[in-house]
């Protein structure tokens, strides 16, 4: 960048001199030509006062030959240079301009005709014919005064001065113009400069705030840390968001949401020193360059104080609450702060240092600022490095899915299975399928792992039916991101045609959190999902908001009780009551009840009292490669039951209860 | 301006048929009118230190012709005569100056140097005739103007010495 300035400075400047330069040349050609005219007015007046001289000498060689002095080739000769002369004066354009001085004209002619009437006196005085000399010389010395006149005027004469002064004039005139020419174009110069400057100022500032942009923060902070390199100084970084802003931008409107963001840069301006750098780097988020104290090294606990309290001071201003648009706000803000060079000497980790911190602040909700830790980064690192080697995981299927039997708690048969994704990451080594959902939808990855895991779930699934196994249902676990951001029905769909599964053996997995009230408002998707006879169940019911307005607007077949609870039937004293109640309002709302999280055999007696009749856990099974499954399907086939030794251990008890 | 304006430049150079060697002759002696002498740093002569030169001698050595327009005559006028170079080369001149006088004791002197590339004549005759004294003649150094506008101004107008009858080589 700072190439392409000095080049656009040398070719300004280049620019500058060229038209210097020319305007200089010019006004120097046309002082030469100005002088030029003088030489042509004195060449002119050379002809005439040579005129003058050669008539003198005809005259003198006339007089001389009268006494014997001089030869005829000598007369011969003055005569015809005297002639010579007249012609230079009559033609050509050197002495035109003594053709036109007043009378010349009529001199000129009137020499000529004497010339020609004597041409034949001269050879008759050569001859000897003094009386002819005689007259000749009469005749030349009368046309002396008017030669010698106008040899004077052709020098001094009222023209002559008249057009050297006006050469004179226009020289000075054009200088004039040329001074004009000059001032107008330093004007034009300077002109450029100040726009160039005044478009470098917009392009460098948000015209909302007035605040410099993300752009120049960058610039300057180039600046600050070349600074802080010299003298050894310190600076931190601070990135300030405010919280909730999309929020009031989409209740109060844009208008106010501006006036807020304004009133915040405000603020900014008024906590921070006056060399301090603030800007607006983004819609809602702010950065502010401090400089630290130059007392040379300080302790780390120092610049935490010293940073620590500007950002305390922006978040106590910033939520000092405002009336805007007569609605009351109370703005608050998160800050990270990342210290040069503490946690890094590169201006942009710098920045992204702070972002992440920022995010840490926003998400803790303490203090409203966050210092940069390095661990802050491993985690943003961890993820980011997951994201891309599960978008490779997905191309090269190198995700793998394994099956927990669902079992029939009656009969010990498996009823279905839940299919759980599994990734042996190479570096970071198990990864839990929470983290790759997380990062998934983090990185725009949802949509690619859904269909990977709903392909491949479905695809295995008819693999066991084309294995001969009895049918089997399989449940698999959707990301709610499918559903809001993806056309959940369409993938479905697509993928029980392109694998050939019947629909009534899917049953996708929905997890109650928070986007369940997003899929409740686009319940489209749900009712084409019904429509394909895919079967939805209600994952870790009783944890998440357990509204029972969920259970009433969604068409749910099945509910699955958290593992949390059939933990409880392991406390002493057994608290048999939440298991009852959900197992109860399953019953009433006809929904088919399976438990999770089935560790210990005595769970069983409990669960099968309540009459929940399905379960899955740890005492059955882990979550399993295919293969094994494929083989406790294959035992079932057989007749045996897999989970045979339940039926006898769950009726013991129940007789005991009987007795 | 005395500058020759819209100039129709017929510059034509044109050798006659009269090839004569030049060089390392012996100078004869001008039988008729000497018109010409030439003195000064010369390696031939033919008369004491100088050479001198009548109208026959200087029409038998090569000659040249081209049109031009001057500042002192009217329309394009065609000139012949001895190219200087010639000349020089002929006489064994030996110098970088010329100094040329006129009959009217007029005189300039020249730079050879700064005229070396162009055919700068000895003109003898205007448009076929012989020039008169009154007609600038005999002898007037003519400079192509027309075909070489760089040498139209006042400095080579100077040189273009009309009633030429002395050369001094320097």
């Amino acid at each position: 960048m700072l190439r392409k300035l000095t080049l656009r400075i040398v070719l300004l400047v280049l620019v500058v001199v060229i038209f210097a330069v020319s305007s200089g040349l010019s006004f120097f050609r046309h002082a030469e030509t100005s002088k030029m005219l003088e030489v042509t007015l004195k060449t002119g007046a050379w002809a005439a006062s040579e005129l003058e001289k050669d008539l003198l000498k005809l005259v003198h060689s006339l007089e001389l030959f009268q006494f014997g002095q001089s030869t005829p080739e000598e007369l011969e000769l003055r005569y015809e240079l005297f002639w010579s002369r007249l012609n230079v004066l009559k033609t050509g354009d050197e002495t035109s301009e003594i053709r036109q001085l007043e009378g010349a004209a009529e001199l000129l002619i009137n020499l000529e005709r004497t010339l020609r009437v004597k041409e034949q006196s001269i050879s008759k005085i050569v001859d000897g014919d003094s009386q002819a000399a005689a007259e000749l010389i009469q005749e030349l010395k009368q046309l002396v005064i008017p030669v010698r006149q106008l040899s004077v005027s052709s020098f001094n004469g009222k023209d002559r001065i008249l057009k050297l002064q006006l050469a004179k004039k226009l020289q000075y005139e054009f200088g004039v113009s040329l001074i004009g020419l000059l001032v107008s174009g330093l004007l034009l110069v300077i002109m450029l400069l100040q726009q160039s400057a005044r478009n470098r100022e917009q392009a460098l500032h948000d015209s909302l705030t007035g605040l410099p942009n993300r752009k120049f923060f960058k610039e300057q902070l180039k600046l600050f840390e070349a600074r802080c390199a010299r003298t050894e100084g310190k600076l931190a970084v601070h990135i300030i968001d405010l919280n909730d802003f999309k929020n009031i931008n989409d209740t109060l409107g844009h208008t106010a949401g501006d006036k807020l963001l304004v009133e915040i840069a405000n603020r900014l301006r008024s906590c921070v020193r006056q060399h301090d750098v603030v800007a607006r780097i983004g819609g809602d988020e702010f950065a502010v360059i401090q400089e630290g104290p130059l007392e040379g090294l300080q302790e780390r606990a120092h610049d935490i104080d010293i940073f620590g309290k500007l950002a305390s001071r922006i978040c106590e201003q910033i939520a000092k609450p405002l009336v805007v648009e007569n609605n009351q706000v109370y703005p608050s803000t998160s800050i990270g702060i990342s210290v040069y060079p503490n946690d890094t000497v590169l201006v942009d980790q710098l920045m992204i240092n702070a972002d992440i911190a920022m995010y840490r602040a926003k998400k803790e909700k303490g203090l409203g600022y966050r210092f940069f830790e390095p661990e802050m980064n491993a985690v943003i690192q961890r993820r980011k490095g997951l994201s891309d080697d599960l978008r490779r995981a997905l191309e090269d299927d190198h995700l793998m899915l394994f099956y927990q039997p669902i079992v029939d708690l009656e009969s010990g048969l498996i009823d279905g299975v839940e299919a759980l994704l599994r990734w042996q990451h190479e570096s970071y080594g198990y990864i839990s399928p929470l983290e790759i959902v997380s990062v998934a939808e983090q990185f725009a990855l949802a949509e690619e792992l859904n269909s990977w895991v709903l392909r491949r779930a479905c695809q295995q699934s008819q693999h066991w039916v084309d294995q001969g196994f009895s049918r089997i249902v399989m449940n698999v676990n959707i990301s709610p991101a499918m559903y809001i951001l993806h056309d959940l029905a369409a993938t479905v769909e697509a993928t029980l045609r392109e694998t050939g599964m019947p629909a009534d053996l899917l049953v996708l997995e929905v997890t109650e959190d928070t986007t369940m009230q997003d899929i409740e408002s686009s319940p489209d998707i749900i009712k084409r999902l019904c429509k394909l006879g895919v079967s939805l169940a209600l994952d870790d019911f009783g944890t998440g908001y357990s509204s029972l307005s969920h259970l009433r607007k969604l068409p749910f077949q099945k509910l699955k009780i958290d593992k949390s609870f059939i933990q409880d039937l392991n406390n002493r004293p057994k608290d048999l009551r939440f298991i009852k109640t959900i197992i109860s309002l399953a019953k009433t709302l006809n929904l088919q009840v399976v438990a999770e999280g089935i560790e210990l055999e005595e769970n069983l007696h409990d669960l099968l009292a309540e009459g929940c009749r399905y379960g899955q856990g740890y005492l059955f099974s882990r979550p399993v490669p295919a293969e094994e499954i494929a083989q406790l399907l294959q035992q079932q086939a057989a007749g045996k039951r897999p989970y045979d030794w339940i039926r006898n251990r769950t009726r013991e008890p129940v007789a005991r209860i009987h007795k | 301006m005395f500058r020759a304006k819209t100039i129709f430049c017929i510059g034509l150079l044109f050798l006659f048929s009269t090839t004569q060697v030049l060089a390392s002759e012996q100078l004869s002696s001008p039988s008729g009118k000497v018109i010409l002498s030439i003195s000064g740093k010369i390696e031939q002569h033919n008369s004491g230190d100088e050479v001198l030169l009548d109208r026959q001698m200087l029409e038998s050595l090569p000659q040249y012709q081209f049109t031009t327009e001057t500042p002192w005559t009217e329309g394009p006028h065609q000139y012949q005569g001895v190219l200087l170079s010639e000349l020089l080369r002929h006489i064994g001149a030996r110098g970088d100056t010329i100094i040329a006088y006129a009959l009217n004791d007029y005189f300039a002197e020249i730079n050879l140097k700064q005229i070396r590339d162009y055919p700068i004549i000895l003109a003898l005759k205007n448009d076929g005739k012989a020039m008169r004294v009154r007609d600038k003649g005999p002898i007037w150094i003519m400079y192509p103007l027309s075909k070489y506008p760089e040498l139209d101004n006042s400095i080579h107008h100077a040189s273009m010495v009309w009633q030429l009858n002395r050369l001094e080589v320097r």
